[in-house]
């Protein structure tokens, strides 16, 4: 079973000691690389899928119409893979911004869980 | 950056800092990478992005006592389900789907948060160009698979999972060699 990562990032800030609202936070976290991810696609786009987006697009009223009409222009895959790419990418990032910020000890703490987190994968399972 | 003063102040005080520096190396770095983001996109758009559904439609929440009302009035196990089935937006490909979000524990004023955070949104971005309402129609759809859906946390986990280990490893590396 795939883990939620929003349970991950709430247990990392919590080594850090993180004062605010964590799962706020760690929604805004994951919010960011779906943005990335998607301004990235969308501006790859060839012109004429432009043209025809920025017609329907228009047209649409809720969220359920607006997605069925991105889900035409960007495939799912390549979705996931650029996702996969901007996370890694922010995530690393994040936490090379903290760490100068953290002792030996809490430093310690996260290493080791990081490790627990990149043996995820294999495993299948991680404990929160 | 944190002091680690010695004697005097002891631990705690070093626990306080620490926890102070990195919510603000937090707070900081997620402004940076957001204000990245929204660079080329409209003053409207770049607001709504950062407030998402969540937050917006909680504030109305708030702010409209009628609607809480209604919410909390359905709070009833079975009412809930019906009532979020005719006011959530329907996400693409039934990724939001009322029963679900009730198995999984949504609340009925998180998913009336939702729902009026998406009306709102629609709204306030009625003039925004196709691009914008592209990434933010996008990507909250797909935060919202995220948070429903185990098969969409996927690339985000797998992501975290692979940052882990290559910022795990270069780690110990640099501090065996210092």
């Amino acid at each position: 079973m795939t883990q939620d990562p929003t349970a991950i990032l709430i247990r990392i800030l919590d080594i850090i000691g993180y004062r605010k609202d964590k799962l706020t936070f760690a929604r805004e976290f994951i919010e960011i690389c779906m943005q990335d991810s998607f301004k990235e696609m969308l501006e790859r786009l060839p012109k004429e899928d432009v043209s025809v987006l920025e017609g329907k697009i228009k047209e649409a009223k809720d969220l359920e119409e607006f997605s069925g009409i991105l889900k035409h222009f960007i495939p799912p895959q390549l979705l996931e893979r650029t996702i996969e790419r901007n996370t890694v990418r922010l995530f690393e990032e994040y936490i090379e911004a903290i760490l100068p910020t953290l002792d030996e000890k809490t430093k310690e703490r996260l290493m080791i869980y990081l490790e627990e987190v990149g043996r995820m994968t294999s495993s299948g399972s991680i404990r929160m | 950056m944190e002091s680690h003063g010695s004697g005097d102040h002891g631990g705690h005080h070093q626990e306080h800092e620490h926890g102070h520096d990195a919510t603000a190396a937090s707070e900081n770095w997620k402004n940076k990478a957001q204000g990245r983001g929204y660079s080329g996109l409209g003053r409207v758009v770049r607001t709504v992005l950062g407030e998402g559904f969540w937050h917006l439609g909680a504030r109305s929440l708030s702010a409209v006592p009628k609607v809480k009302g209604v919410i909390n009035a359905e709070v009833a196990a079975d009412p809930l389900a019906s009532w979020a089935a005719e006011h959530i937006p329907s996400f693409a490909s039934g990724i939001v789907d009322a029963t679900t979000a009730v198995q999984l524990g949504y609340t009925a004023t998180g998913l009336g948060s939702l729902a009026l955070g998406a009306g709102i949104a629609a709204s306030r971005l009625k003039d925004a160009s196709w691009l914008e309402k592209s990434i933010f129609w996008g990507s909250k759809a797909a935060v919202a698979a995220a948070h429903l859906f185990n098969p969409a946390w996927l690339p985000v986990t797998t992501a975290i999972s692979a940052g882990s280990t290559w910022l795990a490893l270069r780690n110990r590396h640099a501090h065996a060699t210092s």
